[in-house]
């Protein structure tokens, strides 16, 4: 074996001291709880999507409405009017 | 000492394939069989252990969430290694912009000095290693850690090959003279 091998080995042996006995197993509960959180990021995500989309529809809608009333009042106001004309004439 | 849970003759393509089958044993089981490996590799290139765990804990967290992108199991060994190898990089320009904006405090860099002669001589190993530019330690690291082919190394470095053949050339010639002076 050579030099640079001895070396690379104690290297991998003191690295491999630095570790807890249960690695794997904190790894797996690691990675189980980014996936969790990551899928509580999604569902945030996509419920902020849907309140968003909720919203603006909301708010679409209820200008859309508020231009139909003011078109309506002005239209009976014209309408009004016009008779009040056709009645003077 | 950390070991592995399950024996060496366990075999990784099969332990692969499980694993991708969605078994948390066979997943546990890789991750033991590959713990010393990996955090080896991620010593020599870093070389500081206060990381150490946390630098191998998110290669093998990204190994499980990127499992399923696994072509297939042959492959599995560069392909952890050349994840491990981009937190190692990752983590080495992160060192690099921390030294630009912190101001330079001891608790930053622990110096570790030999106890023992033959710890002199894996200290001075070390301290050549980390002398070597990130691109040609890698490889270094990589050889010293099994006997890649040309091909594997330029797919876990994202390189080509005759990339990997001119910065071995240059690593070894500067091993050589660093260990004649």
């Amino acid at each position: 074996m050579s030099d640079h091998s001895r070396h690379f080995l104690a290297l991998r042996k003191q690295a491999a001291a630095h570790l807890p006995p249960d690695f794997a197993r904190r790894v797996m509960r690691e990675s189980d709880r980014l996936r969790r959180r990551r899928a509580a990021q999604t569902r945030i995500i996509a419920m902020t999507g849907i309140l968003c989309a909720v919203l603006a529809i909301a708010i679409h809608a209820a200008g859309v409405a508020a231009l139909d009333r003011q078109n309506l009042e002005m239209w009976a106001k014209t309408a009004a009017q016009a008779r009040a004309l056709e009645v003077s004439l | 000492m950390a070991m592995p849970k399950v024996d060496a003759q366990c075999d990784p393509i099969a332990l692969v394939v499980s694993a991708r089958g969605g078994s948390p044993e066979a997943m546990e089981d890789l991750i033991g069989l590959y713990q010393e490996r990996v955090a080896g590799f991620i010593y020599a290139m870093v070389g500081r252990t206060d990381q150490l765990q946390d630098l191998s804990q998110t290669t093998f967290v990204k190994m499980i969430s990127g499992m399923s992108a696994l072509k297939s199991p042959e492959s599995f060994e560069p392909w952890l290694f050349r994840i491990a190898r981009n937190v190692c990089t990752d983590h080495l320009r992160r060192e690099r912009l921390r030294r630009m904006l912190v101001p330079f405090g001891q608790e930053h860099e622990p110096i570790e000095y030999p106890r023992a002669a033959a710890e002199g001589r894996l200290w001075t190993f070390r301290k050549m290693l980390k002398e070597l530019p990130p691109r040609q330690r890698e490889l270094v690291v990589l050889m010293g850690e099994r006997d890649w082919s040309y091909e594997e190394l330029a797919r876990i470095t994202a390189s080509t090959v005759s990339s990997v053949k001119s910065r071995l050339f240059r690593a070894r010639a500067f091993l050589r003279r660093r260990m004649n002076e």
